[in-house]
């Protein structure tokens, strides 16, 4: 596993470089939320998750949502050397994570969604005080991220890199995140989806 | 050489870097850049797709409609294709709708 700079010049945000793997994960996620064949056959697979937890019927709805997004994501991704505190737009995964105090996966995604909430998903470990690395993204259609192989593996490549950079000692000990509510959740803690029906 | 104030983390991502630079910003600034047409050339595949999924049609039976080899095919479905509007023409013929939608509304 090796790491590259996402933006020339700055040090704050890094992609994971998987040797088999013909780019950078930042890279080639953006390839395949722009990849409209890739992303009928997603949706196509996966239909019955569009429809009952975003209520969403049209496979063309669903691209034009995803491209609408993926868009807002670059842009801002773009945005990031002038955005001084990138703590504010990556938040915690889980309640887990906000206990820790080594590394945190983190998640960025499109606040600013109308109609649903946005399943785009961009990964990242968050190695001290902005700067991230970002391990990978996903289409998350579904609660949480075990419910699925796609969103499983993105949590498994998340830890493959959190363990290489732990086991180099890279992580920062002061780095305490206030948990941030991004999901729903309920009084015992468990999360709800966040959805809501299409208007 | 790296001054001091270059933090643990950085100087192990610097170390264990890819030989080969990330493409990110390069591919991301030429989608902004050509963002109007891909716009265009996006909403005909939209079309197509929808129209597939009102008739289930697989994307051979699609590729055949529209006279079309399935490669073609797969070249406008990937929503980068350039097309000629002679081309769009024949897509919006054979669906019986239009293709196009405005891009500034």
């Amino acid at each position: 596993m090796k790491f590259v700079r996402s933006l020339k010049g700055y040090d704050h945000l890094w992609a994971v470089r998987f040797p088999e793997k013909e780019a950078d994960e930042l890279t080639l996620l953006f390839r395949k939320w722009g990849d409209m064949n890739f992303l009928l056959d997603f949706f196509r697979d996966n239909i019955d998750d569009l429809q009952e937890n975003f209520h969403v019927r049209r496979v063309r709805d669903a691209i034009q949502d995803t491209f609408t997004d993926a868009d807002v994501l670059e842009k801002m991704i773009l945005g990031f050397p002038f955005t001084e505190n990138l703590d504010s737009l990556f938040l915690p995964l889980s309640q887990a994570d906000d206990r820790a105090v080594e590394l945190t996966r983190e998640k960025a995604r499109n606040w600013d969604r109308k109609r649903h909430a946005s399943w785009l998903r961009v990964y990242a470990i968050r190695v001290e005080t902005n700067v991230f690395i970002i391990t990978g993204g996903a289409i998350k259609l579904t609660p949480t991220m075990q419910d699925r192989p796609h969103t499983l593996e993105e949590l498994k490549k998340m830890d493959r890199c959190r363990e290489l950079l732990k086991s180099n000692g890279v992580f920062d000990r002061d780095s305490f995140i206030d948990y941030l509510n991004e999901e729903q959740y309920d009084k015992q803690g468990n999360p709800v989806s966040g959805t809501k029906p299409e208007q | 050489m790296k001054n001091n104030m270059t933090s643990k983390a950085i100087r192990f991502l610097e170390q264990n870097q890819s030989n080969e630079p990330s493409t990110f910003e390069e591919e991301a600034r030429w989608r902004q850049e050509n963002e109007i047409w891909l716009r265009l050339s996006r909403s005909v595949a939209l079309t197509i797709i929808d129209y597939m999924q009102e008739k289930h049609l697989s994307r051979a039976q699609m590729a055949k409609m529209l006279s079309v080899t399935p490669q073609y095919l797969s070249r406008i479905l990937s929503g980068t294709e350039n097309f000629s509007l002679k081309s769009v023409a024949k897509i919006e013929v054979a669906l019986g709708v239009s293709c196009l939608e405005p891009v500034f509304v």
